[in-house]
């Protein structure tokens, strides 16, 4: 039986009331700008624009390649790839969305970053999305005779055709 | 018979679209090391709050790689008491409350990786923990269930308007243009769209106004109300067999106990 409100009821009117009306303001453009306003707020707040308005259409790849002793610069490598086949049971069981995702997240704000700071890479080699590639890469098990190592971002075209270089990094001292 | 508690519902459900994603995590953990493309140690330089001061520190106790696996251990068992464990037995308000903890670690720890079944399963955990402390016929608990509800109707109203505002929805391009990718295109569907583009524009059409109609489930009668969620559930089993989207299955199934017991 109902017996009216409790100091918990309100507690949970306390939580959730905000949490949805914060919902809402995110799904307009100048909510989400309040919203985004503090960083932990839009970690928290939902944003229902799946794939929308504008839905990635492009997958990306990462390449490196080093730069040896002697000076000579190695081919690039294929790294990572957001794409890549994800098995014919991804409908239950996908472990891979998490890299995948996480890669085509980055190399976006990466992308972001890059138009942002109007090619002044300075600025992009202190970027989160830029750091999260360069130790990443960094950590990779390389010949003793490299001395430096770059990596750039390609995006791939349709049906395997050749991808477009879109940024390469400066060669970074191992 | 005792009818079940529409919770009871949500939380098997939410706890088996957990499950799967901590097994998943687990199975890809190696993304989440120090030396992982979501590397703590710096995605951690985001924010001042994450990368110094008291909370910097205490985050950086959760997040380090050991701590870190242990939380993916953590949220397996959790989401299995979910499963078992009904909503007004003790253990569940502990089981809910550390898979709440863990979810907003994962939140709070990079902006990057996470997705909608990630954003609908924090809610759902946190009004699964606010649902066990308000008790049974509370108004708290009912509250938690017109939560769920509302947040399940307001995610198809804000994806249906967020696509058809966009040009490349209404045109049929974005279905062509994703499906065509790898990380969430299908080859097979892609070429028999790419073929169709009239087909592939009526398809948009038809996703973004069933997903801006979604919220009259609320108004219609019952029979008409499950045939919708039926529909949405169908949706959704596309999405993971077409996109890999699996774990929304889960997260958006859940929410439909809810929007059922706020119509019936």
């Amino acid at each position: 039986m109902f017996d009216g409100p409790t100091w918990i009821d309100a507690f949970v009117a306390l939580v959730l009331g905000p949490w949805f009306l914060a919902t809402i303001l995110n799904a307009t453009t100048r909510g989400r700008a309040l919203v985004f306003r503090s960083e932990v707020l839009s970690r928290l707040v939902p944003q229902w624009n799946f794939f929308a308005p504008t839905p990635g259409e492009h997958d990306f790849q990462l390449l490196y390649r080093h730069q040896i002793q002697d000076g000579r610069i190695e081919p690039w490598c294929a790294w990572h790839t957001t794409g890549g086949p994800r098995g014919r049971c991804a409908w239950l069981w996908n472990p891979g969305k998490y890299r995948r995702k996480a890669l085509f997240d980055i190399t976006v704000l990466l992308l972001r970053e890059i138009e942002r700071s109007r090619d002044q890479l300075d600025a992009v080699k202190l970027s989160i999305p830029y750091l999260l590639i360069a130790n990443h890469l960094a950590a990779l098990p390389r010949p003793r005779d490299v001395v430096a190592w770059q990596f750039t971002v390609v995006r791939l075209e349709r049906g395997g055709g050749a991808g477009e270089v879109l940024f390469v990094s400066d060669l970074h001292a191992v | 018979m005792e009818l079940m508690d529409p919770l009871d519902m949500v939380s098997i459900l939410t706890g088996a679209g957990l499950l799967l994603s901590a097994l998943e995590t687990w199975s890809s953990r190696a993304v989440f090391r120090h030396d992982g493309l979501l590397s703590w140690d710096i995605s951690r330089l985001q924010n001042t709050w994450s990368a110094a001061g008291p909370t910097g520190a205490l985050l950086d106790v959760v997040e380090r790689d050991a701590t870190f696996t242990v939380l993916i251990l953590v949220r397996g068992l959790a989401a299995l008491a979910l499963i078992v464990v009904p909503i007004d037995h003790p253990l569940f308000l502990g089981a809910s409350g550390a898979l709440a903890v863990a979810l907003v670690l994962l939140s709070l720890r990079s902006r990057y990786g996470l997705d909608g079944a990630h954003q609908m399963f924090l809610l759902l955990v946190v009004a699964l923990w606010l649902g066990s402390l308000a008790g049974p016929e509370s108004l708290g608990r009912r509250l938690c269930v017109w939560f769920i509800a509302g947040q399940a109707a307001l995610s198809y109203l804000v994806a249906g308007l967020a696509k058809l505002g966009s040009e490349r929805w209404r045109s049929g391009g974005a279905l062509i243009g994703i499906l065509g990718t790898e990380i969430y295109g299908h080859a097979g569907a892609h070429a028999f769209f790419a073929e169709r583009p009239r087909l592939a524009q009526l398809a948009c059409w038809g996703v973004f106004v069933f997903e801006i109609a979604f919220p009259v489930v609320f108004v219609l009668p019952a029979e008409l109300a499950v045939g919708m969620l039926i529909a949405a559930l169908a949706f959704h089993l596309v999405n993971a067999v077409l996109m890999g989207l699996n774990t929304f299955l889960f997260a958006f199934a859940a929410t439909y106990p809810a929007i059922l017991a706020v119509v019936l």
